[in-house]
């Protein structure tokens, strides 16, 4: 009876951890061309807290570079960004990193306000599938999901990725148990020129209300802040498309005086912040490049450190070491971004 | 034999989660081939090492009766951009955004009356917007800019019409929003949006 129950527990174990090795393998890994999908894991392998949190979509994690925040004023910040982030995926982020640390400040950038709606699954697995368990989690792909997805799914990765078998690469091996850091703390770099041209007129709306479901994200990450005694800083980028409509403007402007936050349009900024959209742009306009990113991280580091008097963590024996590694995995990109781009 | 029982429901459990996983996304395919409509890619598609996911369902195909015409076509929201584009000549002008993650191209084709924006979807483009700026051009129902409220409710009298000429008048049928944005008791602008 003995050998049975041990033979048994031998079988289950082998067919879990084959289910399991399979799962892994055949999960995208986000290490070629798309990265964007390795970027909320990341964080995980954080080893200090941060006194900011940027949370947001592109306009968060390719405009603000970290490593410049840290480089000028000692600021340590990290953004849980990730692409096409809707707002209640920024709220259970949020809900998720406040497990890990508590911040002074969290930055969040508005624009995602414009969705109410579950989007797109591509977007929704390049946010979700790096999540670790949590409620935070299972309550973010609850708030996530489309009509076409559903929860097991996301539960067990297998069941909606088994088809890659046929497509597998070199990669997928590669990275099984390990895959390289694409972020500086959440920042991605681009150190390309593509400069600004002109943008399409933008189209009237019949409603320029935010919608009702967006809404109560941004009511809850305001009282999450409140509750933790977080400073909450609303951005809007000062990238200028897709375009932010005036009238949006005016409801973050009310928003933020009845909640008493602070709300930062950076687009007419874009003087004083000291863009110049011929060269800071990688995309024609609609993300900054290196070197926008780091004008844009002079600008808001002052302004971080003039608000909330943010400690200068330079001279601490806790952090240098870390980020004296950082900025050489940083510094080392940008001259290999720079050779790929002369050859 | 109890625990034979247990493991040998798990092992069941497990092939049933995957076969049906398998199962359901080919039924999908199918129903929707059988119904004549355009299908997916129904899994993904590979770009380099990344999946780049394009959802599971069949493609959205344009289910409504609220059309615009142009160049001799009927163009309508979701409709596939190849369908038509061609036969509406060279635009005045032609703007291209790269989504983020390289999910493809959203595109804005301006032409003189009329602006025409689509979204990607897999290898195909489609209608994600429609905009009239000239009172040249009118709806299939013949509604232009500078119409009235009471010109609206005559023309879309069979559909349910929402709002006010305060801001805006919508008139909602399948897939499709149409709404005339009004400006000083007028029509100032029309525009096909995707029905939330």
């Amino acid at each position: 009876m003995k050998r049975k129950i041990i033979a048994s527990v031998l079988i289950s174990a082998f067919l879990i951890a084959g289910l399991w090795f399979a799962q892994r393998l055949l999960m995208p890994k986000y290490q070629g061309q798309i990265v964007e999908g390795a970027m909320i894991e990341e964080y995980y392998d954080e080893t200090t807290d941060h006194d900011v949190i940027f949370i947001g979509d592109c306009e968060v994690y390719e405009n603000f570079s970290t490593m410049k925040l840290w480089e000028e004023y000692g600021i340590t910040s990290y953004i849980r960004g990730s692409s096409q982030q809707l707002v209640w995926q920024s709220y259970y982020l949020l809900e998720e990193t406040l497990k890990y640390e508590k911040p002074k400040v969290v930055v969040f950038n508005v624009l995602s306000l414009k969705y109410d709606k579950p989007q797109k699954e591509a977007y929704n697995r390049m946010t979700l599938d790096g999540m670790k368990w949590s409620m935070s989690k299972y309550n973010d792909i609850k708030a996530s999901m489309t009509e076409e997805e559903n929860m097991l799914d996301y539960m067990f990765p297998i069941l909606r990725y088994h088809s890659r078998w046929s497509e597998l690469e070199k990669a997928d091996f590669e990275h099984f148990f390990e895959k390289d850091k694409v972020t500086h703390n959440g920042y991605y770099m681009r150190v390309d020129i593509r400069p600004q041209g002109e943008f399409p007129e933008p189209m009237p709306l019949d409603d320029y209300s935010f919608g009702d479901n967006a809404m109560k994200y941004l009511d809850m990450m305001t009282k999450l802040c409140k509750d933790n005694g977080i400073e909450l800083v609303l951005i809007k980028a000062p990238t200028e498309y897709p375009y932010w409509y005036e009238q949006w403007d005016e409801q973050m402007v009310d928003y933020a005086d009845r909640n008493g936050l602070r709300y930062i349009n950076m687009i007419p900024l874009q003087d004083e912040i000291g863009l110049d959209m011929s060269v800071d742009t990688y995309d024609a306009g609609l993300h900054l490049n290196l070197t926008g990113a780091e004008k844009l991280s002079t600008w808001f580091g002052k302004y971080l450190v003039d608000n909330f008097g943010l400690e200068d963590h330079r001279n601490d024996p806790k952090y240098t070491k870390v980020y004296d590694d950082k900025l050489d995995f940083y510094y080392k990109m940008i001259e290999e971004q720079k050779d790929q781009l002369e050859e | 034999m109890k625990y034979k029982k247990i493991i040998a429901l798990m092992l069941t459990a497990a092939m049933v989660l995957i076969m049906a996983a398998c199962s359901s996304e080919s039924n999908e395919t199918t129903a929707a081939a059988a119904g004549g409509e355009t299908t997916a890619a129904a899994a993904s598609e590979d770009s380099g090492n990344e999946i780049v996911s394009e959802g599971k369902a069949a493609a959205k195909t344009p289910s409504s009766n609220l059309k615009f015409k142009a160049g001799g076509k009927d163009i309508q929201i979701n409709m596939d951009t190849s369908e038509f584009l061609d036969a509406l000549g060279d635009p005045d002008s032609y703007f291209e955004a790269e989504s983020c993650a390289f999910q493809g191209l959203d595109k804005v084709y301006t032409f003189k009356d009329f602006v025409i924006r689509t979204y990607p979807d897999g290898d195909i483009d489609r209608v994600s917007a429609i905009e009239l700026r000239d009172d040249i051009v009118t709806t299939a129902e013949g509604a232009y800019i500078g119409m009235t409220e009471d010109d609206i409710k005559s023309l879309y009298g069979s559909f349910t019409i929402e709002g006010d000429a305060s801001t805006a008048l919508t008139v909602k049928d399948g897939d499709t929003k149409l709404s005339f944005i009004f400006e000083d008791g007028s029509i100032n602008s029309i525009t096909y949006t995707a029905a939330e």
